[in-house]
């Protein structure tokens, strides 16, 4: 079971966990009808590095005039959390028509999720004062959010924010997952 | 049991005891709260939405 913290700061930090996050699939605009797709995502955490959230929010709330728009972010990358239950049977994107892989929740797979042996899925548990089921994020599925958007958002949707060490436990096997190199299958 | 969508911002603002939080202290109510936002939960995996609007200029 993870720590976390309920307290919430003004800015977007790393590990914020908010409800109700939509990524726009597309919008295009066609003999002025426009049309717009989106994903509501019930449940996601913030990935971005929390020296570069803090460095936005400096930059982009600070009253007094800065020398240049270096450290400004154009959004913030989250990943969708899933209830592991559906996540186990494969029928977590079932609603986007997307079947995903079983894994049997007993077996060696199962096992090796839930301890976080599986470099590209992160299990979470949250204590009782959070509600949220246990919880699964798959790296291989992740986006990015305007950062003006995600903190209008956050006032009204924030959850909890996961606690130091295990978002950085997050982060860095978020990391380690982008950043493995396939080799080509003999 | 509140009525209210557990998603709703009423329903966050009937339920805050904490100024910092959207999350009641309260066990009773956060276990609640826990069981309401759990069956939503179990039928609420992402889901998408389409909109179409025609452009008036």
């Amino acid at each position: 079971m993870i720590k976390i913290k309920t307290r919430k700061e003004a800015r977007i930090s790393q590990g914020d966990i908010y409800k109700d996050v939509e990524f726009i699939e597309y919008a295009i605009e066609r003999k002025g009808v426009i049309e717009i797709s989106k994903i509501v995502f019930p449940f996601v955490v913030v990935l971005t590095q929390d020296c570069d959230l803090n460095q936005d929010y400096t930059v982009r709330w600070a009253r007094t005039d800065t020398p240049n728009h270096d450290k400004k972010l154009f959004s913030v990358i989250v990943a969708p959390l899933y209830n592991s239950e559906h996540f186990y049977n494969g029928e977590h994107l079932s609603a986007l028509g997307m079947s995903m892989a079983e894994i049997k929740k007993e077996k060696t797979p199962g096992k090796n999720l839930k301890q976080n042996q599986t470099p590209r899925y992160h299990y979470l548990e949250f204590p009782d004062s959070v509600p949220i089921v246990p919880s699964v994020i798959d790296f291989k599925y992740y986006f990015t959010v305007n950062v003006e958007y995600l903190k209008k958002h956050k006032r009204d949707n924030f959850v909890c924010q996961i606690g130091t060490l295990y978002r950085e436990d997050v982060s860095q096997r978020f990391s380690s997952f982008l950043s493995r190199i396939g080799l080509p299958e003999r | 049991m509140n009525k209210e969508s557990p998603f709703s911002i009423e329903y966050d603002i009937n339920n805050t005891t904490d100024a910092q939080s959207s999350i009641p202290k309260d066990k009773e109510a956060s276990d609640l709260i826990k069981e309401q936002i759990e069956s939503d939960y179990q039928l609420s995996k992402p889901r998408r939405k389409l909109i179409r609007a025609r452009i008036i200029l």
